[in-house]
């Protein structure tokens, strides 16, 4: 059926649909805007703030007594980092305290991911379940259970290895100590990241692959884990920038950073020299290196990220 | 598939099992009377008792520990609800109404839970110093709703794009502003998802140890911090540190299994890539 339309002579202005006026028009098109801007502000004035604040205290002399004036130093407190052993030790416990995690956050999680795929629904959610309680229980109450596991005296751990290890009060092992029981904390989280990967894999491949007679383990090795590299990839960025931070409610409770500085990293480094040390000047410049060596690590790593992951789409 | 796992899966429920052990312990031992506790490894037998408890809210010593419970619930609750009202429209703006360039507003969020929380921290102080917030809980509210905000939008966002495109052009048509779309279209589909992100930042804010205990003190000193100080004084009564550990643990506990099923979904909803 055809309609017969008359054409509009030339020279007249189209036909327009009634369009609400202008003014209408620019608040409806500001409106995600304005739902976006009071969260930004927010995040604008409590974090990139202080961040700025700091970089500006870090060029002071000060004890943060009010009555204290500030003095101006220049660059004195960067020559005071670099001068001081402290920073270097500790950024290389740091690194010690990521790759040490690196099992707890990443591999062990896939394992017990692939493993769990194949359990059925009220399985899975009690094994879940089971594994994310360490994640969910304070830091600070699982140091409490820690402590007494790890007791020398009458400690489980040491009576099941049969050690007499005075855990958190040796160089040797409290860092170790520390690492274990944060990523004992860490790995439920890491688990449902990645159970919330494979749940995002389209089955059908592995079926097809299946059909044309591919192993199990032909199936995780060349589809599984490469569709998997997204989360994989954001697992690994997550334990990097985030690692000391995790540490710090343990060696706040257990070790305070010690035996002999042995579990004190960057991050807790910082909140010894602000808080404990009291030097201002001194802590908002280790805070300027710690952001920027934290921000080009994870500019690196999302770079790298975009070219390591394979995607589905 | 064929079931040919079961090997594994044995292997790997003696795994999840000794995983949970320390928290089955901390819950046995906070049963115990103090004799009973100190034996270690734990007795599966002894008598079972609320002792531990009763001291932990100050049975013997009449001094309280309600207070700290009150603080960390008034700051997780308030921090929470604020973290909603403000994540619920962002993350409208950021799938069902997206902004340009909505991927680096994305981006933004993401990067401020990447910087050193501790770096800016002396700043942060410092204000509470100038204005009398110190040892105030409302400050703590503030900052904890910064902090959960970009993982609450990013989580949401998630939630919020699985609403189908079809009826909110549809309810648009209709004439439906934003509270009548969030209401009657967004909310049945996303309310699960919500509730779920609701309850991290409650987990979160409640589990927060490195502003709380730099900027509250007596008055307005949180769960964990109060758990700190209790572990260092109280480190011999073990059925009563275990106790206070229980308690303290218990809400994030019951938050967390409740979200557990949602959150694997949301983060698998392209939250992650």
């Amino acid at each position: 059926m055809f309609v017969e339309v008359v054409a509009p002579a030339p020279g007249s202005p189209p036909p327009r649909a009634a369009r609400p006026p202008l003014g209408r028009r620019v608040v409806a098109g500001a409106q995600p805007y304005l739902y976006l801007a009071p969260a930004l502000a927010l995040l604008g004035v409590w974090t990139y703030r202080p961040l700025a604040q700091t970089v500006q205290l870090s060029f002071y002399s000060w004890n943060l007594l009010p009555s204290t004036p500030m003095t101006p130093v220049g660059l004195r407190n960067y020559q005071r980092l670099i001068d001081l052993p402290d920073l270097g030790q500790a950024a290389v416990r740091t690194v010690v305290v990521i790759v040490g995690l690196l099992p707890f956050s990443v591999v062990i999680p896939v394992l017990v991911g692939l493993v769990t795929r194949q359990v059925r629904d009220r399985a899975r959610v009690v094994y879940q379940a089971m594994v994310f309680a360490p994640t969910l229980v304070a830091p600070v109450a699982s140091a409490a259970v820690w402590q007494w596991l790890l007791d020398p005296g009458a400690g489980v751990v040491n009576k099941v290895l049969g050690t007499r290890l005075n855990w958190l009060h040796e160089t040797g092992s409290a860092q170790f100590a520390i690492i274990v029981i944060t990523g004992w904390s860490v790995l439920g989280f890491a688990t449902l990241v990645v159970s919330a990967g494979l749940a995002g894999i389209n089955g059908d491949y592995g079926e097809a692959a299946q059909l044309d007679g591919a192993s199990r383990g032909q199936i995780t090795r060349w589809i599984t884990l490469p569709l998997l590299s997204p989360t994989l990839v954001f697992l690994v960025l997550m334990t990097v920038l985030l690692s000391a931070q995790w540490t710090f409610p343990l060696i706040d409770t257990l070790t305070q950073g010690g035996p002999a500085r042995a579990t004190t990293n960057v991050y807790y480094l910082l909140w010894d020299y602000s808080f404990h040390s009291y030097d201002a000047g001194l802590g908002a410049a280790a805070g300027v290196l710690l952001f920027a060596a934290f921000g080009l690590v994870a500019a690196g790593l999302v770079r790298l990220s975009e070219r390591l992951s394979f995607h589905d789409d | 598939m064929k079931r040919t796992w079961q090997p594994w899966g044995a292997l790997a429920w003696l795994a999840g099992i000794l995983f949970a052990l320390p928290i089955g312990w901390m819950v046995l031992t906070s049963l115990h009377s103090e004799p009973d506790a100190a034996t270690n490894p734990p007795s599966l037998t002894a008598p079972l008792t609320l002792q531990g408890y009763r001291e932990f809210f100050g049975a013997s010593t009449g001094q309280s520990s309600w207070p700290p419970l009150v603080n960390s619930a008034s700051a997780s609750i308030g921090s929470t609800v604020l973290v909603l009202l403000l994540a619920v429209p962002a993350a409208y703006a950021l799938s069902i109404r997206p902004v340009r360039k909505w991927t680096d507003v994305m981006f933004f969020f993401l990067s401020t839970k990447m910087m050193p929380v501790v770096a800016g921290l002396l700043p942060v102080y410092l204000f509470a110093q100038k204005v009398g917030l110190l040892d105030n809980i409302s400050y703590l509210v503030v900052l904890y709703t910064s902090m959960n905000l970009p993982i609450a939008v990013w989580l949401m966002r998630s939630f919020l794009a699985e609403v189908p495109t079809e009826i909110l052009e549809a309810a648009a048509l209709d004439g439906a502003g934003l509270i009548t779309t969030l209401r009657r279209v967004v909310a049945p589909v996303a309310a699960p998802g919500i509730a779920a992100t609701a309850l991290i930042c409650f987990i979160f804010s409640w589990n927060e140890l490195l502003f709380a205990r730099v900027l509250t003190g007596v008055v307005a000193g949180t769960a964990p911090v109060y758990l700190t100080s209790f572990v260092t004084s109280q480190g011999l009564f073990l059925a009563k540190v275990c106790a206070a550990a229980v308690v303290v643990s218990l809400p994030v506990l019951a938050a967390g299994f409740a979200a557990q099923d949602k959150l694997v979904q949301g983060l698998s909803l392209g939250a992650v890539k």
